[in-house]
């Protein structure tokens, strides 16, 4: 897909319960510019509020997912200039983290710096095999922000954290996959078919209980009887909804369960 | 086998093996079974002689789930409470001072992989299959597994068990980590009493000690400085630790008395 005009931006289209959200700044390798974020903040917004959307599918357009910052707005910044564009960041990630509708990532290729911030704030990340991933903060001497200190160790163990956030290492497809940085790869162009498959499999699924199992999920790290606590409360909450006789019956019947999330 | 749901209990040496026998159920964890299930992991925990419980399925079955024909009618209060007193079961079987193995064949559905991952070691046999069939009735994940998959098998693909009820196979499971050991069909509980008897063989009291260490996960650096220095001086002066450094120098093999 392309953008005609070229400003950064983040494009919406639906298919079914599924919003799509496309990364367009063809200048500049879909960089996460300060426009670009924005654009993603509004859409997220209008999603929240969209009962018929059940997942959300965040992709780039012409081939690459993110490039990461826009190095070209970062010149002379000052520290404080600096601090206010992280807590913009921040922004960015407590509306994806909190988000009630479960995200999938298509990734080609490259998701570097806060592309691969922003990746990580997926629930399922499907990476095609020309797919390239790069804490490249360091090359450009910063720290990796965007939450990847507690978003990355969730997926990948110690050691591999470490390498990827200290030497900045470019980890391809294959390797992502087998250290459980991505959960899926595709052949070349074909992330977003794959992507949207899981997208619709999250829509069709019941959305009440994924939305508290994604909330309980949310608070990681957290100790067994606060997780405990949250069974309780949240099990309580959807034993009696229409969706559980809907989802019994079905059982009964060996049919497939229809969710209307009420 | 009989057509009562109930808890097969069994001695071998220092190893309880508890079999959940309810088996025209597959194994589905009834009230019956719970009543059965909870006093023989209590008796087993406290039992001195015990070193390792093995917790395994009877009729290549390891448990379906939870008792579905209770879900109807459930009003939140009764809900919310009948999942908290599940909290007895987890607790026993996470704080307990004794290692837990697992073995599983065929299903552990629902609540039946719950109890799967609340285990320290987990054999399952290649035709083992996992799910956490919660979503598929309208419900969320329970029985722990909020706080034990992800441990196991990282944020990403927990997250996907637990909202798309994704269904993984033995060898996946292996090659995820969420479980420990792969066994042909038909061998999980012979490969889990041969892991049992390592974890009889070991030094009790710092079984207990780990075991322990790990039910308060997450800990940060200080907590678990805390928790080394609140454990390890008794545990150095413990008969055991005086019995290992006599068995190291005298080149034999130790004999651990939890003492």
């Amino acid at each position: 897909m392309s953008n005609a005009n070229s400003a950064p931006t983040v494009l919406r289209e639906q298919d079914g319960g599924v919003a799509v959200l496309t990364i367009s700044n063809p200048k500049r390798r879909n960089a996460f510019a300060p426009e670009v974020r924005e654009a993603m903040l509004g859409h997220m917004d209008d999603i929240a509020q969209d009962d018929a959307t059940r997942a959300i599918l965040i992709t780039g357009a012409d081939g690459t997912f993110s490039a990461g910052g826009d190095l070209s707005t970062m010149q002379d910044m000052s520290a404080f200039e600096g601090r206010e564009r992280i807590r913009a960041g921040r922004r960015m990630v407590e509306v994806l983290w909190a988000s009630e509708k479960p995200i999938v990532a298509a990734v080609d290729g490259f998701a570097f710096g806060a592309g691969l911030s922003l990746a990580l704030l997926a629930d399922w990340i499907v990476a095609a095999e020309d797919a390239k991933f790069c804490a490249s903060f360091g090359k450009v001497g910063l720290m990796g922000d965007m939450a990847l200190f507690w978003t990355l160790p969730q997926r990948v163990k110690a050691g591999k954290a470490k390498r990827i956030l200290m030497l900045a290492d470019v980890i391809a497809a294959d390797e992502a996959l087998e250290i459980g940085l991505v959960e899926q790869t595709a052949p070349k162009g074909e992330a977003y078919a794959a992507a949207m498959a899981k997208a619709q499999e999250l829509a069709a699924a019941a959305p009440l209980p994924n939305r508290l199992t994604r909330e309980a999920l949310g608070q990681y790290p957290a100790g067994l009887d606060d997780m405990l606590n949250y069974e309780a409360h949240g099990q309580g909450l959807l034993f009696n909804t229409a969706d559980v006789k809907e989802g019994l019956s079905a059982f009964f019947e060996k049919r497939r369960p229809i969710f209307r999330g009420a | 086998m009989s057509d009562i749901a109930t808890v097969d209990v069994a001695r071998e040496g220092a190893i309880a093996v508890l079999t959940i026998n309810n088996v025209k159920q597959r194994n589905a964890l009834t009230r019956q079974v719970k009543e059965v299930l909870v006093p023989a992991l209590r008796d087993a925990q406290r039992d001195p002689a015990v070193r390792a419980i093995v917790l395994t399925g009877a009729g290549g079955v390891f448990c379906a789930g939870g008792d579905v024909s209770l879900f109807n009618d459930m009003t939140p209060a009764r809900g919310r409470q009948a999942v908290y007193d599940q909290r007895h079961f987890l607790h026993l079987m996470i704080r307990g001072e004794t290692p837990v193995v697992a073995a599983v064949e065929g299903f552990a559905y629902g609540a039946g992989f719950g109890v799967a991952l609340a285990a320290d070691h987990i054999v399952a046999a290649e035709g083992s299959k996992f799910c956490a069939a919660f979503n598929k009735i309208g419900l969320m994940p329970d029985g722990g597994l909020l706080w034990t998959l992800p441990q196991r098998v990282g944020m990403g693909r927990a997250r996907d068990m637990l909202m798309c009820a994704s269904v993984v196979e033995g060898p996946e499971a292996k090659r995820l980590g969420m479980v420990d050991v792969l066994a042909p069909t038909g061998k999980a509980l012979d490969v889990a009493m041969e892991k049992a008897a390592k974890f009889a063989a070991a030094a009790p009291l710092a079984i207990a000690a780990v075991k322990g260490a790990f039910a308060r996960a997450p800990l940060d650096l200080e907590a678990a400085f805390a928790m080394e220095l609140d454990a390890q001086p008794a545990l150095m002066l413990s008969e055991d630790a005086k019995e290992a450094r006599r068995a190291f120098f005298a080149k034999e093999k130790p004999v651990f008395k939890g003492a």
